[in-house]
């Protein structure tokens, strides 16, 4: 039963701010009269009786679902610092826009929601630097950099993004770890990660594909806690763990390729046992 | 330049496309690589013997398979599968085990083997037609060639004396059970 009521109000939250979002500032009481009319609602009375009339042609325009929730959410990081990753930022974030104040109804997961929608933006924002550099790269105007410098830059510049919110950001941490996020969030983690092995210029198309991604995947969310924590100057700490973590990568990687022809020579080894062995046992004579 | 109008390309595809093409491009990325497998089990045991300059032949092709879908991984930012080292060893283990039959052995595998990559390569060719045969120009042409290698393979088999191999039907229809249900695993993790 709560669920269906939650239902009802997410559709009619959403029903509204088609109509609100383009004519703001709007009173919630006016916004309500509009969706009346765009409802199908649009009688003679009704029509004279509404004072936005004048204004239908311009209300029927629809702007799409998604980019009020853009608009919305973008408005929504500035009442972090107050607020917390919240449906109070939500709240305040659409009171702002024009919004009415239950249009946090569009959001069930809340201040998850919010959470997801930050990392999504930062993600982008580093992809789009990065792929600058790449194309860069391929052009040829410059040359590409050792793919640890180019790591450890990529994961400064990605978690000084987060600096800004540093306070709240155990908070936004806990939220995207929650059931109905995390899966969300696990996504955002993986797409970072190849973007970020991808330009750093990792071709590998074997098992390796996954080690590298895991790897780095760890260095990101620890560095994310000792960020939270770090109490330095300039966060240096944390610059300082992300370089020992990416030595440890590096001294990871010559372990495993040093036992990759190890490997090699048991293959080896083993069919040099077999030979051996048909010999002994003669069943090598139908082969001459 | 070249780079970005491969991402540029990249987006303009549909999503339903470009996950198709993902998953082609993944499946037979281990597909390659388990055949690669099988000839190197071959010629461990088979490599000294009169049919290892055939089987060399056709490993040869293989590398150069796997080397294109290496290639292609990363153009299209496709994640490989995550079962490659099983299928590195059941490659290895498939090729070697048969070839310890004798050479007949070996190439009724090369057959069952072949004849499901066929197969699977121009259901492939078929879905990729349908969807839009210029926008997967460069794959098409690739897994057309790649199929007719195969085919090669098949009949090459066929002329050195897969058939005579012990109980043919049985073996060949295990193997191809074992390479269909492979497929139908690296499509999917």
């Amino acid at each position: 039963m709560a669920l269906r009521f939650i239902r009802i109000v997410c559709f009619s939250t959403s029903s509204l701010l088609k109509t609100a979002a383009r004519s703001r500032p709007l009173s919630t009481s006016s916004a309500l009269r509009c969706t009346k009319t765009e409802q199908g609602d649009s009688s003679p009375q009704n029509e004279q009786t509404s004072e936005e009339s004048t204004e239908e042609p311009h209300m029927e325009e629809e702007i799409p679902e998604s980019e009020v929730r853009q608009r919305l959410l973008d408005a929504a990081l500035e009442f972090i610092p107050s607020h917390g990753w919240s449906v109070e930022a939500l709240a305040e974030a659409a009171q702002t826009e024009g919004l009415p104040a239950v249009s946090h109804g569009m959001f069930p997961r809340g201040g998850g929601d919010l959470a997801l929608h930050f990392v999504g933006i930062c993600n982008s924002q580093l992809t789009e630097q990065m792929a600058q550099e790449t194309e860069q790269v391929e052009e040829g105007h410059v040359e590409r950099r050792h793919t640890r410098e180019f790591l450890k830059d990529a994961m400064e510049t990605r978690l000084r993004m987060i600096v800004p919110y540093v306070d709240n950001w155990p908070q936004a941490m806990s939220l995207l770890a929650q059931p109905n996020c995390a899966p969300d969030s696990l996504k955002l983690l993986s797409s970072l990660v190849d973007d970020m092995w991808y330009h750093a210029g990792d071709r590998s198309a074997d098992f390796n594909w996954y080690t590298k991604r895991v790897t780095l995947a760890g260095v990101y969310t620890s560095a994310q806690l000792v960020l939270v924590r770090d109490q330095s100057p300039d966060f240096q700490d944390t610059w300082q763990f992300i370089d020992s973590r990416l030595d440890n990568l590096e001294q990871l990687g010559k372990a495993v390729r040093g036992v990759a022809p190890t490997v090699e020579s048991l293959a080896q080894g083993l069919s040099g046992a077999y030979l051996t062995i048909r010999n002994i046992t003669g069943f090598n004579v139908r082969n001459r | 330049m070249a780079g970005l109008g491969r991402v540029v390309l990249r987006r303009a595809m549909s999503t339903e496309s470009k996950q198709m093409v993902d998953r082609f491009i993944r499946v037979d990325h281990a597909g390659e690589v388990g055949a690669n497998y099988i000839y190197r089990g071959q010629m461990a045991v088979l490599g000294n013997t009169e049919v290892g300059r055939v089987i060399q032949r056709m490993w040869d092709q293989e590398k150069e398979h796997m080397a294109k879908f290496e290639e292609l991984i990363p153009q299209h930012r496709v994640r490989p599968t995550v079962l490659l080292p099983i299928w590195n060893v059941a490659g290895f283990v498939l090729g070697a085990g048969t070839a310890m039959l004798g050479k007949e052995g070996a190439m009724a595998c090369t057959v069952a083997v072949e004849d499901s990559i066929v197969e699977h390569y121009n259901s492939q060719i078929r879905a990729l037609v349908e969807d839009d045969p210029e926008k997967h120009k460069e794959l098409l042409e690739v897994i057309k060639k790649f199929r007719d290698e195969e085919l090669e393979h098949h009949d090459m088999g066929l002329e050195h004396d897969a058939e005579a191999a012990p109980a043919y039907q049985t073996l060949t229809n295990v193997i191809k059970g074992g390479c269909k249900a492979a497929i139908w695993l690296s499509e999917r993790i």
